[in-house]
């Protein structure tokens, strides 16, 4: 019997009460929170070491912002599976993230069916 | 639901894919609607009279916009104005999707019908008073977010009490008060104070668990509500076209609010006790 494929997630915010909220939303699912981060720094780091299936980043973070840390994970890997989450949901916000190379962008606050359904689609495209 | 860009709202649905979502951005961008277009759609010339300039238009090699101010149905300062609004002279997103042939004019109107109800809210009564502050329509969004994101992190309600503009007085009751600016078309800082049983409250609400003291978690769980108000309140004002940012919140100690040329003071209850926001405006930098 084939097992049920499963995805490895980085979750990167500077929120810890947002961190929970992602992982209480993928418990039980086939994405796995394997790392989570909590600067843009350290989610290049986090990306760097874990190499995940898909990393979920958040927008407003300190220092250089979830975009700039969208860039420098896509330098190192082109192909990376990146969704942006945040409240920012603004034309610019969202525009900016996708001509960089997010696959697609989720807005605070999220539904846990709508995350799902959206980490879904971006993994089966 | 949250304040959503329609083109977000697209992708979050699966209607069109990413890069044909910034094809049809740029699309939209790169045509500009006349000028006449928009002075009928704000009532400022009539059928009528677009139809008199129309049938000039042969007659005569000045732009209809141009005889328009010449025959004075419109004044300098109104097509200034009209000049003045890149955001309303591009064609809207719908059109764009139309004419790029991503969507069919029935999967248009059917996806613009399900944001329209996750947008539509009923005008509030507090709507009253926050026309009385001099910034009316920040207040009117963020309060409207505000509101909310109280209700989907907390399942409680939040009703405005009070709204007032004026010196911020911060109480000696907080026990939790954390900043967040917004810079942009305007530049302001939006504050959150709670006294400790309400700060208790909402974050062992967010948090779903028992909350025994103001830790590091709960902290972090009313910064990030105050995030979440900030960034759809920033999207929301977006959406008519006014461009805001936002950098992370911090938890600032009452005493050491920013100055600034104006405030509106707002007072929220719910079962969980009191919530000020202040609004402080600083000037925008030209």
């Amino acid at each position: 019997m084939q097992d049920k494929m499963t995805y490895r997630v980085l979750v990167a915010d500077d929120s810890a009460f947002a961190q929970r909220m992602v992982k209480r939303a993928l418990e039980n699912t086939e994405f796995n929170v394997i790392a989570t981060a909590a600067t843009d720094e350290e989610a290049v780091t986090r990306f760097t070491e874990q190499t995940p299936d898909l990393t979920l980043l958040d927008v407003i973070m300190p220092k250089v912002g979830g975009i700039e840390a969208l860039a420098a994970i896509l330098a190192r890997a082109p192909t990376a599976r990146v969704v942006m989450l945040s409240s920012l949901g603004t034309e610019d916000t969202v525009s900016e993230c996708i001509r960089r190379g997010a696959r697609t962008f989720i807005n605070k606050p999220f539904e846990d069916a709508a995350l799902l359904d959206c980490l879904r689609k971006v993994v089966s495209a | 639901m949250p304040s959503q860009f329609f083109g977000q709202f697209l992708l979050e649905q699966g209607a069109i894919r990413s890069e044909a979502l910034i094809e049809v951005i740029d699309r939209q961008k790169a045509i500009q609607r006349p000028l006449c277009a928009l002075a009928l759609e704000r009532n400022l010339l009539s059928d009528d009279q677009i139809h008199a300039l129309d049938s000039e238009a042969d007659d005569s090699n000045a732009n209809p916009i141009r005889r328009a101010v010449a025959k004075r149905w419109l004044s300098f300062d109104r097509l200034a104005e009209l000049d003045r609004s890149p955001f309303e002279k591009w064609m809207t997103l719908g059109e764009a999707l139309l004419q790029e042939g991503y969507l069919t004019l029935a999967e248009l109107k059917s996806l613009q019908s399900m944001y329209r109800t996750i947008r539509t809210e009923q005008v509030p009564a507090w709507m009253e008073l926050a026309a009385r502050s001099t910034e009316k329509d920040v207040v009117a969004a963020f309060l409207t977010d505000m509101i909310g994101v109280f209700s989907k992190y907390t399942g409680q309600v939040l009703a405005v009490d009070s709204i007032e503009d004026g010196p911020v007085s911060p109480a000696s009751t907080w026990a939790v008060s954390i900043l967040q600016e917004v810079t942009g078309d305007r530049h302001f800082h939006l504050g959150i104070g709670l006294p400790r049983n309400a700060a208790m409250a909402v974050a062992g609400n967010m948090l779903k668990s028992e909350v025994s003291g103001l830790d590091a978690m709960a902290v972090d769980a009313i910064m990030e509500f105050v995030n979440v108000v900030v960034g759809n309140g920033c999207s929301r004002l977006g959406n008519n076209g006014i461009r805001l940012s936002t950098r992370p919140p911090v938890q600032a100690a009452p005493a050491s609010l920013p100055s600034c040329h104006h405030a509106t003071s707002v007072r929220l209850n719910s079962t969980q006790g009191t919530l000020d926001a202040a609004f402080l405006f600083l000037d925008v930098p030209r």
